[in-house]
């Protein structure tokens, strides 16, 4: 039994696609801890209805997920967190996150975001997860 | 007798509608679609303390009146009055609340919130907990068979209403009608949806529709059947020692039955409380805009074929008003209950 919530929160107008943000505020949730191996996710249909997005755009999420080594999917029985062995990350990796963080801190900054509050966002962000 | 009944009820009514703001979703506040951080700004918790000290001394303003009433020997009728004056109070508060907490509204297209996984911090999520109506229901058989003298607090309040309801009437010598106990096992059906619908949702993420469905029906169906079994013996208890004390006992005693069996057939004819889902996999109807929620408390949605939905402002369930067998379903309820008042 679990003591609180485990909330996934979408922004259906937002920029970013909503599939990647079913599986960017998962695999947040993942990497906290706060879904643990062996907890069950609700199944596809269950999460698309309560989010109000179609069923493929979950589907598709989780699938995402489940080739990250994340999730175990089974048809008609929901998905089932797995215990994951974090990878070493190799260099081309690296490199794609070193570029997608300095474009998101430049769109930060662009907006107006102080340094200074960036890099309260970033601990936050590193506690957090 | 009655007076602890009201009084109780009083009370529980109160401490629902004060908690109950509190338990629902964190992106919904009285009925309305807000950002989940709002509760814990300046303003949304200056609004649930005052929401909540106003109920709080709504509650303590007509229980202290009921209690005085009662002392004073008013009739039950009158205490049956504050009961409806204080439920209505409670509702003007809350449908109150909803108005301040428009202006906080966040459009219900941009955000959406799901739970992953429910809390389960309280003894309601607990996977027994659907059984706990039933073992009410149950207890006030026990006590009610046994000792015909006690009444229909004991769903509610089991044990501890049942024994001095017991004690009345040895002292007394009258035996108490089976209003009271009607009522109790209508709210103990009540209280047992609710802790149904908990435990439910505590499963829903490992079920699939199709069955969380038939369980959910399954499990109302039991619960309704086990407050008609309790009933009819209760009926047959009433008739057999000792007889009713006035003829209105009898109507009382087919209106229970009518109730009862009232909420069986709302259970079963209910188009199940799950959103309906077309070919191409899209939800048929949608219950989250604010629009369908009046004051927060009252659904309707001519687009949604479910008759029973849950609750939006707390646990249990409630009718979707945009149909018209709900008004009829509300209507044979309350008319139910003023006839049964009227006779007592």
């Amino acid at each position: 039994m679990r003591g609180t919530s485990v909330p996934l929160r979408i922004h259906t107008a937002g920029d970013t696609p909503v599939y990647r943000q079913i599986a960017d505020g998962l695999r947040a949730h993942l990497v906290a801890g706060r879904l643990k191996p062996d907890d069950t996710l609700p199944t596809v249909r269950d999460l698309a209805t309560e989010l109000g997005v179609h069923f493929n755009t979950v589907a598709e999420a989780y699938r995402i997920l489940a080739d990250e080594g994340w999730l175990d999917l089974k048809r008609r029985r929901g998905a089932r967190v797995l215990a994951r062995r974090t990878p070493r990350a190799n260099s081309g990796k690296r490199a794609g996150f070193s570029q997608r963080l300095c474009e998101l801190v430049a769109a930060m900054r662009a907006e107006g975001v102080t340094e200074e509050e960036i890099r309260n966002e970033l601990n936050i962000a590193i506690e957090g997860s | 007798m009655t007076t602890v009944t009201i009084i109780a009820a009083m009370l529980i009514i109160g401490a629902a509608y004060v908690f109950a703001p509190r338990w629902v979703r964190k992106d919904i506040l009285f009925g309305i679609t807000i950002n989940p951080e709002f509760r814990d700004t300046e303003q949304g918790r200056q609004i649930l303390r005052r929401y909540s000290l106003g109920v709080t001394l709504l509650v303590i303003g007509w229980t202290a009146l009921a209690a005085l009433e009662s002392i004073t020997g008013a009739p039950a009728w009158v205490l049956f009055i504050l009961l409806g004056l204080e439920y209505a109070c409670c509702v003007a508060a809350y449908a109150f609340t909803n108005r301040a907490v428009r202006p906080f509204r966040v459009p219900q297209s941009a955000w959406r919130v799901a739970e992953l996984q429910r809390p389960s911090t309280s003894l309601l999520d607990h996977p027994l907990m659907p059984l706990a109506g039933v073992v009410c229901l149950l207890i006030g058989f026990v006590f009610a068979f046994l000792w015909p003298g006690a009444n229909g607090a004991m769903p509610l309040l089991s044990g501890a209403a049942a024994l001095k309801a017991r004690w009345d009437a040895v002292s007394s010598g009258i035996y108490d009608n089976p209003f009271s106990f009607g009522v109790g096992v209508w709210v103990g059906a009540m209280f047992a949806s609710c802790f149904y619908r908990f435990a439910a949702a505590r499963r829903s993420s490992s079920r699939t529709p199709d069955q969380r469905t038939l369980i959910t029906r399954f499990g109302t169906l039991v619960v309704c059947l086990a407050g008609l079994y309790v009933s009819g013996l209760m009926i047959s208890a009433t008739l057999g020692y000792p007889p009713p004390s006035h003829s209105g006992a009898y109507l009382q005693i087919v209106l229970v039955a009518v109730l009862l069996l009232h909420l069986a057939l709302l259970s079963c004819r209910s188009a199940g409380t799950e959103v309906a889902v077309g070919p191409d996999g899209l939800p048929l109807s949608d219950r989250s805009p604010d629009q369908c929620w009046k004051w927060g408390l009252f659904y309707s949605n001519a687009e949604d074929p479910a008759l029973l939905v849950p609750s939006r402002s707390g646990p249990g369930y409630t009718l979707n008003f945009a149909r018209p067998v709900s008004w009829l379903a509300a209507a044979v309820v309350l008319a139910a209950m003023l006839i049964v008042i009227v006779s007592h």
